[in-house]
């Protein structure tokens, strides 16, 4: 379960990414976004995806509807919010902060 | 917060269960028929997925939690803030207290009356054979004024109302 430890902290700041960019997707479509985009590296877990796509819709950076898909099934499609996007901007500026940072640290040591 | 989980419990709304759970289910089942469209067997694709959803009953769980923790929190902070201002307050506090408190027990009391008097029948086996007995004139026996009654007097008064005597 190592390859779930690594996202642990990044996994809002992916959703929020992903959704901004491909628009509405359900939690099944960003498990597979990410997956691809990553080369299989980064695996989603569903059992910490959901708790944190509802957490994130809590807290507004992200709305849900209900919508039928074209096999006739019923998937809860989640879309990016504008508080959600401010949210992106200042995950983003911090996470390239600190990966440049330990970067700097890695190559000094 | 097993207290707080407990009231979540008492609360919980159908409705989100079923969300969630239909949620999860659309995404096992999509999961399934992608790795059958790669060329996995249905029945290794069922056990896998299972097998990756792990206890999707504790995923539930976590995102029900997370879904009523900002209404607990916020009747939690309601109460604190009644409770701070009742506490400023405090003449104003105990005034309404006493009130409602003398209210209360004027209505209590009320019905206690009423329930005793009017609501309860009486303690008698067949209080609807229970009747009023007088003698004199009619005019007397408006004002309540009865006498009374021996057990002979009595057995002649109730056979000349066709009353069967109990006094037997």
């Amino acid at each position: 379960m190592r390859k779930q430890d690594a996202l642990q902290g990044s996994l809002p700041l992916l959703v929020l990414k992903i959704l901004a960019r491909r628009g509405p997707l359900h939690g099944y479509g960003m498990t597979a976004h990410i997956e691809r985009m990553s080369d299989e590296v980064l695996r989603v877990e569903e059992g910490s995806l959901y708790p944190a796509l509802h957490r994130m819709e809590e807290d507004g950076w992200i709305r849900a509807k209900w919508v039928t898909t074209e096999n006739r099934r019923r998937a809860r499609v989640y879309e990016i919010t504008a508080a959600g996007r401010k949210q992106l901007e200042a995950e983003e500026g911090r996470w390239r902060a600190v990966t440049a940072a330990v970067d700097q640290v890695l190559g000094q040591a | 917060m097993s207290w707080l989980s407990r009231l979540a419990n008492a609360f919980r709304s159908r409705r989100m269960d079923r969300e969630l759970d239909e949620e999860l289910r659309f995404h096992m089942e999509s999961r399934k028929e992608e790795m059958v469209r790669q060329g996995v067997s249905a029945q290794e694709a069922e056990r896998t997925v299972r097998r990756r959803m792990g206890n999707s009953l504790a995923t539930r769980e976590r995102s029900r939690d997370i879904r009523l923790m900002p209404w607990m929190e916020s009747l939690w902070r309601d109460l604190r803030f009644g409770m701070r201002v009742l506490a400023k307050d405090r003449v104003v506090t105990a005034a309404a207290v006493v009130s409602l408190a003398l209210a209360i027990g004027a209505c209590t009391a009320a019905f206690a009356l009423i329930d005793a008097m009017i609501l309860r029948p009486l303690p008698v086996p067949q209080p609807g054979r229970l009747f009023f007995l007088t003698s004199g004139t009619e005019e007397e026996a408006g004002s309540n004024k009865c006498g009374n009654f021996a057990g002979r007097p009595f057995d002649r008064h109730g056979r000349a109302a066709g009353l069967k005597s109990r006094a037997g």
